[in-house]
């Protein structure tokens, strides 16, 4: 798998569940989380579980959920 | 269901197991567990990794609490530790009698700066961490069945 980025969005906390299944919270609410598909992408979901997007590595997919987390306008899909 | 929801609690608890679970065992355990579960209007889950249980039951409240005090009592587990306890108006697992999901195990450390959901749960002097923890697992279990 490609490694995650090694300092989190300040804010942020990344859990670990799976070896590349990341859960993403900030004060205690859930901003969504990162899983990888069959095909080896890296699919970024929001709060309600909806997909943002999917991505070639891990760190674009976390980055993804955190800036959905905290805008208002969807992310910029970055299609892998 | 047949419980009013104001009967409805949800407890998660994890514990060690007493001896070695191979896939017939947990096969075992989890067969009993939906067997009884059904007739006893308890849903929930069940995960297993490292031989250690990491489980949460729903039903009516005095159901749950007698199960949890079987479970303590149940020489299978040891060192049954309640991380959650709460009143809850509707069921997060109302289609199964008790969910399970092998977890893949990572031998690799968790980066620096990401935590660890299962040394999260054991931060016994932290509620919110645990609570969040177990938030986590309980969304990992979701979206592997709804994946299936």
């Amino acid at each position: 798998m490609s490694a995650p980025p090694t300092v989190p969005p300040a804010g942020v906390t990344w859990s670990r569940i799976e070896p590349d299944f990341h859960v993403a919270s900030s004060a205690g609410n859930f901003l969504g989380y990162v899983d990888r598909d069959g095909n080896g992408a890296f699919l970024a979901y929001d709060m309600r579980s909806q997909v943002i997007g999917t991505f070639a590595d891990v760190a674009a997919a976390m980055l993804a959920v955190t800036q959905a987390g905290g805008a208002t306008e969807s992310v910029k899909l970055q299609e892998s | 269901m047949a419980a009013e929801n104001h009967d409805l609690i949800s407890l998660v608890y994890t514990s060690i197991a007493a001896r070695d679970f191979d896939d017939p065992s947990l096969r075992e355990l989890l067969d009993e567990c939906r067997f009884k579960n059904a007739r006893r209007d308890i849903t929930g889950m069940l995960l297993f990794r490292r031989g250690r249980f990491f489980q949460i039951l729903e039903g009516p409240e005095t159901i749950i609490r007698d199960l949890m005090e079987r479970i303590s009592e149940d020489p299978r587990h040891q060192g049954v530790r309640i991380l959650l306890d709460a009143r809850i108006d509707r069921r997060e697992f109302p289609d199964w009698t008790m969910g399970y999901r092998p977890m893949a195990v990572s031998e690799v450390e968790v980066p620096a700066g990401f935590r660890d959901t299962f040394e999260d749960l054991d931060r016994v002097d932290d509620p919110n961490v645990v609570f969040r923890a177990a938030r986590e697992l309980s969304l990992w279990f979701r979206v592997r069945v709804r994946g299936a």
